[in-house]
């Protein structure tokens, strides 16, 4: 009895967060309007075109910022690198839009570059040079890669960490140089890892809608947007938000058909950390600047005019409307962050207690929001909790009660579970992974030992997945303080986080006041990075 | 530790749905950012003692309230665009409203007939022409900057935005769809980078010699004089209102709306009522420096040195009426692709 | 020639020092094995033979080839040496086949020569029919004869084992050991196998190299090791040892507590020196009498022989018989004839620190 108790709170819990797409289905299934003919004919080719180059673009790029990286970091030995390692995540701290903010202002006509390098060829006009313009579709896959490619840079160092060094050595005996090492036996035996990293890069980018809106890149996000509030049509935007769930769902079962084949490879592997290759003279000074080149364009400069922009206009922005917001944004994301990490408990727990192919299906279930980009997950989540709203007022006037308005979607909640069903995959991901790390035999043991599956799940699992559930719930407070879309169309009245209120900045093209909540988003999204990495060092 | 958090969010939420119970109260939606209302809001609470709550809606206005319906908390909306009001207007969202004040405030043009909106301030769709390059151009016209003449010499935002739109739209009334159309083909043709930024980025790239020309809200001429970092950028053009000599220059508005399923009618009344005195125009038209509607109201100093225009008599129901015939002229000829 | 020449060479891991002075050669066609408890240096030589850890000073010579010297470091890759690992490392992403093949790839460009080696280099492991399995679906065993085939087929001239046996069921270990041995020999390879079993160690080598705390402490042939230890270290190492005090009587005879002990040779130390006498539990004999000096403790019968706790005359001896012997039984303890190992006092307070017989 107990375990049925576990099992329906397990689907009733995922469907209630699937409700969104569920809505969003319904609606793309509804007859065609003709708006969608006419996109169809007109720009949504386009449309899906630069959506497919830039993904593409973005996640050749990540690889080529990220890869390099986690190879030097973690086969080679250099100069400072227990800083080096960490500060390569720093990147992931920044939400997109603003780096793509400051890199315009800085590399545009009127930039400081340009206006340098006319000054030392005595240009006069734009027409005497050419200068690679970045409010396009490449520049657009340079910015998201530069915040993205710490995904691949985190989960292609792992893998190389968890490699045997027997392995690599092994390879060397047998005549290899050191790259052929790399190409014959690290690359491969990384390659799960790292397509994990690149469809989280595919996923985040396709979400993305602040940057590429920001460069005028017109993707599938774009289109949503302009056909839900352009065109008022919401059909055609189901419809749009549908194709992207398809492209989605198609990633995400390669990310976990890779990650199934990992488990075979990875098994019984150590690492020594004894012999790093020691790179001496150019080589190191190249590595060198590499790692820290991307540091600093990906991190270091923009989070430097920022901090430049905090100084200088600190006492405008320095008032009790950012501390009122700083504190929305810390309270929502920590609440939405424990309700995440309790869900990914519950599910994976009644999963674990069951043990069938079928009872995953409520983790993947409640992993689908990840899918949606903001945007479009608010169009999913008004729908339901509109509907409700309106059952709890029908219920209210049936007992001859006041209304009392709009109890979902004009407060928090809807945001909050808007949120939750955006990032709840996260925290399924680490309870699931830590929780598979557990052997059988304990619960075996546990139970002929006389407990209960509560008392098995309080006593023994809990203790040991500690680990993921500190870190899965880090991950989601992150994405919670940076997330913008969903924000900005869930909020209630008279309420803001601090994307919004930076949004608000960015979009008046002031970023310069916005500066000092920036800073915020980014230094709290800074303490779970170094966290996580310490605890990804003391797994080595 | 996690007990508090759970205790003191719980708190919050609870807060928020009991928030000012019994206070009077008006709730809006707005178009505008809620900085540039503030001033206007606090001087009303000042007088009345109705504490009047605000969410900034960028774009989907219409989509909210429709889904909404009659449990809306929303009283009044202040949008800023034609096409954006007449969403709201035309998805029956709004009541209308048989009240002397604002009809003796508001002349009738930039009125519904029934009273179900009223117009607060205008805005015109301006051509701005590089100091350095073009000169000031009071003869120029919209039909004039399709002209092949402009070629690489002129600079707009996403053709999309609904101030684009709203131009495009006024263009399909005057003109008729297929004249429209080759229009913005001219229009594209003549571009000198892909649509991007907003208005105020198509007059920094005039500075910055990459056009000559840019269309923008005559408004953006004024936010950018009062900007330490952007006074530069509006230095470089002049600001010329268009088709002087024939229909007049393009005007959008900023307009309010009391909603269909207002609780606070008659706060929402009275802040209606506030906002077209003399007062508020003052304020709500200079605070972005835009044009009162209310005839004997001045508008700042700044504004009134752009000079005198004739603008565009055509009914601004007329401009919305093919609103969505413009954006679908703006897809067939890729304007921003 | 020897096949590998080591001299003086130093080696640190963070900068404490591991492998200290420290000289060893290995002639051609010769099976080296290095024997210590883990943590002593052996796999650090291995490394460092391979070229996989840097030499802080001192030479190497691999077939008279400078491989490590002042100014030379020779990378691994370029040494043409075979390794086999612990977990014997291969490549999980590739076939048998694959892994086997996988050395090849730089030096031979023909697919039907590579298909031949690859299956003559199966064949010689008795894997002929798992070329296309995946390492994770083959045992133990099987596994490793994937590792030598794998090193066989470069076809190197120095073969280095590091714990190779430590992973497989004890049932199938000596066959392997033979197997492989034979294989090594039957291809000329000269090898060095690390290990800290010293039955492994026994079974495998030609000659055996005792390493203590980064030092080699006694080089020889496996059984010289074990009867003539230099050192009661060594003595220990090897197997059970009795030690009873006793003293030099003349150049062929030791008094003990229970009486006068013979050496079948000369035992170098001068008359009247104290010290102790090393008698290994099969070196000692036990009679049955009623009046015999030395009583019974306790026995265990292992199968192919009892070991058997006796005291005579106040002293403990380890004893290993054919047969059980009568409950309580009364015996006469007397040393079979052989050649005596006899540690003089000094020796062995500046040897013997610390006793050794966990390792027994």
């Amino acid at each position: 009895m107990k375990r049925l108790g576990w099992t329906v709170s397990s689907w009733g819990l995922a469907l209630v967060l699937t409700l969104p797409v569920l809505a969003l289905v319904y609606e793309a299934l509804l007859p065609t309007e003709d708006i969608f003919h006419h996109l169809w004919s007109t720009v949504l080719p386009v449309y899906i075109g630069n959506t497919f180059w830039l993904v593409l673009a973005v996640m050749g790029f990540s690889l080529l910022c990220g890869l390099p990286a986690a190879w030097l970091m973690a086969m080679c030995e250099l100069p400072g690198k227990r800083w080096l390692q960490w500060a390569l995540i720093l990147p992931l701290a920044m939400p997109s839009y603003i780096v793509a903010f400051v890199y315009t202002d800085l590399l545009d006509y009127s930039g400081p570059v340009q206006a340098a390098l006319r000054g030392w060829f005595g240009w006069q006009s734009s027409t005497e040079y050419y200068f690679p313009p970045i409010r396009t579709l490449g520049g657009a896959a340079i910015v998201l890669g530069l915040v993205l490619y710490p995904y691949v840079y985190l989960l292609a160092r792992t893998a190389f960490l968890e490699q045997s060094t027997n392995l690599i050595q092994s390879s060397r005996l047998l005549g290899c140089t050191p790259w052929q090492s790399f190409k014959r036996v690290s690359l491969p035996l990384a390659r799960p890892s790292i397509a994990v990293g690149l469809s989280l890069v595919a996923m985040e980018t396709l979400a993305d809608f602040g940057t590429v809106h920001f460069f005028a890149v017109s993707t599938l996000t774009t289109a949503v947007y302009d056909t839900w509030l352009g065109y008022g049509s919401l059909n055609a935007a189901a419809k749009i938000a549908a194709i992207m769930l398809l492209v989605v769902t198609l990633l995400l079962s390669m990310e976990r058909m890779s990650r199934k084949r990992q488990q075979v490879f990875q098994k019984t592997m150590e690492h020594e950390q004894e012999t790093g290759y020691r790179l001496t003279g150019l080589t190191r000074l190249a590595a060198l600047g590499y790692c820290w080149g991307l540091v600093t364009i990906g991190f270091l400069l923009p989070f430097a005019i920022l901090c430049y922009h905090a100084v200088y206009y600190f006492d405008q922005a320095w008032n009790a409307k950012f501390f009122q917001y700083s504190a929305n944004s810390l309270l929502l994301s920590t609440l939405v962050a424990l309700l995440a990490i309790l869900l990914a408990v519950m599910l994976g727990m009644s999963h674990r207690l069951k043990g069938r192919a079928y009872t995953a299906l409520p983790m993947r279930l409640a992993s689908m929001g990840y899918a949606l980009p903001g945007t479009v997950l608010a169009i999913g989540v008004l729908i339901p909790l509109t509907g409700m709203d309106f059952a709890i007022n029908d219920l209210a006037l049936w007992l001859g009660l006041r209304e009392p308005g709009l109890v979902l979607t004009g407060t928090m909640t809807a945001i909050a579970f808007g949120y939750l069903v955006r990032f709840a995959a996260m925290a399924v991901g680490a309870v699931e992974s830590s929780i598979n790390k557990v052997s059988p035999s304990l619960d075996m043991v546990t139970q002929t030992l006389g407990y209960g599956p509560g008392a098995m799940i309080a006593r023994v699992h809990i203790p040991l997945i500690r680990k993921g559930i500190l870190a899965g719930a880090l991950l989601v407070f992150i994405e919670c303080m940076k997330e913008l879309p969903a924000a900005l169309l869930l909020r209630p009245f008279n309420f803001h986080t601090l994307a919004t209120y930076v949004y608000q900045f960015v979009s008046d093209e002031q970023l310069e006041l916005g500066a000092l909540p920036a800073i915020v988003i980014v230094l709290v999204g800074l303490i779970p990075l170094i966290f996580l990495n310490r605890s990804l060092e003391q797994h080595h | 530790m996690h007990h508090k958090h759970l205790l003191s969010a719980a708190a919050v939420l609870v807060s928020s749905l009991s928030a000012n119970a019994f206070a009077e109260e008006v709730n809006v939606y707005s178009n505008r950012q809620d900085f540039l209302i503030a001033p206007i809001v606090e001087a009303f609470t000042k007088d009345t003692g109705i504490d009047v709550n605000v969410v900034f809606i960028k774009d989907g206005m219409g989509e909210r309230l429709e889904r909404e319906g009659r449990l809306s908390p929303a009283d009044l909306v202040l949008t800023v665009d034609v096409s954006r009001l007449m969403d709201v207007v035309d998805k029956d969202l709004t009541q209308p409203l048989d009240n002397k004040v604002l009809e003796e405030n508001i002349p009738a043009q930039y009125r519904d007939a029934d009273g179900r909106w009223f117009a607060l301030t205008t805005r015109a769709r301006a051509v701005y022409s590089s100091v350095e390059r073009v000169g000031k151009r009071d003869d120029i016209t919209y039909e004039e900057l399709a002209d092949p003449k402009y070629k690489g010499k002129l600079c707009t935002r996403s053709g999309k935005h609904p101030y684009n739109v709203a131009l495009t739209a006024s263009m399909i009334a005057e003109h008729g769809s297929e004249y429209t159309k080759t229009w913005l083909e001219g229009l594209k043709a003549n571009l000198a980078q892909k649509p991007q930024g907003g208005d105020r980025d198509q007059v920094k790239a005039i500075k910055d010699g990459v056009c000559d020309y840019s269309l923008g809200n005559s408004y953006y001429y004024g936010v950018m004089l009062s900007n330490d970092k952007q006074r530069e950028w509006a230095e470089a053009v002049h600001i010329n209102f268009p088709n002087q000599a024939d229909r007049g220059t393009h005007v959008n508005i900023s307009a309010m709306a009391l909603t269909k399923h207002a609780k606070n009618k008659d706060a929402a009344v009275k802040l209606m009522e506030f906002l077209s005195n003399d007062q508020a125009q003052h304020l709500y038209a200079s605070a972005n420096h835009e044009y009162p509607v209310k005839p004997d109201v001045e508008p700042s100093e700044l504004v009134k040195g752009w000079g005198e225009f004739k603008s565009d008599t055509l009914p601004l129901t007329d401009v919305a009426k093919h609103a969505k015939e413009a954006l679908q002229l703006l897809d067939e000829v890729q304007y921003d692709l | 020639m020897a096949a590998l020449d080591i001299k003086g060479i130093c080696c640190s891991y963070n900068g404490k020092p591991i492998l200290d002075n420290l000289s060893l050669s290995v002639a051609e066609n010769e099976i080296m094995c290095l024997l210590g408890a883990s943590g002593c240096g052996k796999t650090t030589l291995l490394k460092a033979v391979a070229g996989l850890l840097p030499v802080s000073r001192g030479e190497i010579c691999i077939h008279d080839r400078q491989v490590n010297g002042p100014g030379v470091a020779l990378v691994p890759e370029l040494r043409n040496i075979g390794m086999i690992f612990q977990d014997y490392a291969l490549f999980p992403h590739l076939t048998v086949a694959d892994n086997v093949a996988f050395g090849l790839a730089n030096k031979e460009k023909n697919k039907t020569r590579i298909r031949a080696r690859i299956a003559e280099a199966l064949e010689l492991v008795n894997l002929a029919e798992l070329g296309g399995r995946y390492p994770h679906q083959l045992s133990g065993g099987q596994q490793q004869r994937v590792a030598i085939a794998r090193a066989l087929i470069c076809q190197p001239r120095l073969m280095l084992l590091d714990e190779p046996f430590s992973n497989i069921d004890t049932q199938v270990r000596m066959r392997l050991i033979g197997e492989i041995r034979a294989l090594l020999k039957g291809q000329g390879i000269s090898a060095i196998f690390v290990t800290h079993s010293k039955e492994e160690a026994f079974a495998f080598s030609d000659k055996l190299a005792l390493f203590r705390a980064g030092q080699i402490e006694q080089v020889g042939r496996p059984q010289t090791l074990y009867q003539y230890p230099d050192s009661r270290f060594v003595a220990d190492f090897l197997g059970l040892a009795n030690y009873v005090s006793g003293q030099v009587l003349d150049s062929h005879s030791v008094s003990t507590p229970f009486g006068r002990v013979d050496s079948v040779s000369a035992l170098g130390q001068a008359a009247g020196t104290h010290g102790q006498l090393l008698l290994r539990p099969r070196q000692i004999q036990l009679t049955l009498a009623e009046q015999g000096n030395g009583r019974v403790l306790e026995q265990q019968f292992l199968g192919s022989h009892t070991r058997c706790l006796v005291e005579c005359q106040g002293v403990r001896l380890e004893v290993s018989i054919n047969e059980p012997l009568p409950a309580v039984s009364q015996v006469n303890v007397s040393v079979a004839p052989h050649t005596l190992t006899f540690f003089p006092d000094a020796e062995v307070s500046s040897r013997q620190t610390e006793p050794m017989r966990k390792l027994g």
